[in-house]
């Protein structure tokens, strides 16, 4: 993958791809609309499948990067297969370290079948370093469980880097898009930032979201049933 | 109530028709989710922007089962400079002939609509001499 890319000396990312409950995109794009971030790149592959995206006249890669003061944002409006997911993990890396980029934090959903209306928020760190952002913000540990496709590979490609990683996991539907979640996401990542963000304006569309991503929330889950069957744990090969 | 708009829109990406949607007779697909269980099958639906009392729900003599439901406010789609406008949702679903059709039941919470399809209890116990 190629960044085109903008040098800057800000330090924190927000991460945001379609992955369970469209929880990560929802989250970003609320955030980059609240905050008037503007775009300043793109992340481009050649296995991409070629789409753009046209708004009002402007043309919208699906990768986009934002920016505003020292908050950058990476959304894409694409899921990955489990081929590119490495890829995109690694162009988030590099461009983190050519844009002196501190730490990031990602934003996904947490599979819950039959959740609670009150969405739980568990938050999950690459090093040591954003441990006490848990604490501070009062989000629970995520203690347990497997992870696999985009997700697992920017944690992986963070974790072996300088550069620490927060994942924070929103309780949603997996199947069905869940702006409701993202509500609670966003909520939480004020808090972390220290920034004001009134909810009002996705509250108040969360039905008509869930109509619209439809076609989205339907590409991503078979993306992701791609990843879950290539992660598969295998049995040690004296058993087979 | 016509869709607002917002700003807020132009960071997302455009708003697509499922192929399944009918912009002649104004229905949309809803999205679906089955899982089968060893006792029962668990089919969600999502219906946002409905009612509870907007809802219908039939099977037939071939365990099709059909959901129709009426949208509290109409829905647009913009299309190649075409506002479409939407006003059902409906979705068809077989079934295979196990299943339990007097013990069907079905919940709808949060625009989400649960039904659980009990099997049939068939076959014999086998003695083991």
């Amino acid at each position: 993958m190629k960044t085109k890319l903008t040098k800057n000396d800000s330090s924190v990312l927000l991460i945001g791809f379609p992955s369970n409950g469209l929880v990560g995109t929802f989250t970003v794009s609320y955030i980059i609309h609240y905050l008037n971030m503007e775009m300043i790149g793109e992340i481009e592959h050649s296995d991409l499948p070629p789409a753009l995206f046209v708004e009002n006249g402007e043309i919208l890669p699906p990768i986009r990067i934002y920016k505003k003061d020292n908050l950058f944002v990476i959304i894409s409006d694409q899921p990955f297969d489990p081929y590119l997911a490495n890829d995109f993990a690694q162009s988030v890396l590099h461009y983190c370290k050519e844009n002196n980029i501190r730490k990031i934090f990602m934003i996904s959903g947490m599979e819950t079948i039959n959740r609670d209306p009150k969405t739980k928020i568990y938050g999950l760190v690459t090093h040591q370093t954003l441990e006490n952002i848990l604490y501070e913000n009062q989000i629970s540990k995520f203690l347990g469980g497997s992870i696999f496709g985009t997700d697992a590979a920017i944690i992986n490609a963070f974790r072996k880097s300088n550069i620490p990683a927060l994942i924070i996991y929103a309780e949603c539907h997996p199947f069905f898009p869940d702006p409701e979640a993202s509500v609670k996401a966003i909520s939480t990542l004020a808090q972390i930032l220290k920034i004001k963000i009134d909810t009002q304006d996705i509250e108040k569309r969360i039905e008509r979201l869930r109509i619209q991503h439809r076609n989205l929330m339907e590409e991503t889950v078979k993306a992701l049933q791609q990843q879950q069957e290539r992660k598969q744990p295998r049995a040690p090969q004296i058993y087979r | 109530m016509e869709e607002e708009n917002s700003s807020f829109q132009s960071v997302f990406p455009l708003t697509q028709l499922l192929s399944q949607d009918d912009e002649e007779t104004q229905i949309l697909s809803p999205l679906t989710f089955i899982k089968e269980f060893e006792t029962h099958w668990l089919l969600e639906v999502d219906l946002p922007l409905v009612k509870k009392d907007d809802i219908t729900i039939t099977i037939d003599s071939c365990n099709l089962i059909t959901i129709n439901a009426k949208l509290k406010e109409k829905f647009y789609i913009e299309k190649l400079g075409n506002r479409l406008q939407f006003q059902f949702f409906r979705k068809n679903i077989s079934f295979p002939v196990n299943i339990d059709k007097n013990k069907i039941s079905a919940k709808f919470s949060f625009g989400r609509l649960s039904l659980t399809i009990p099997k049939k209890k068939v076959g014999r116990r086998i003695k083991v001499e």
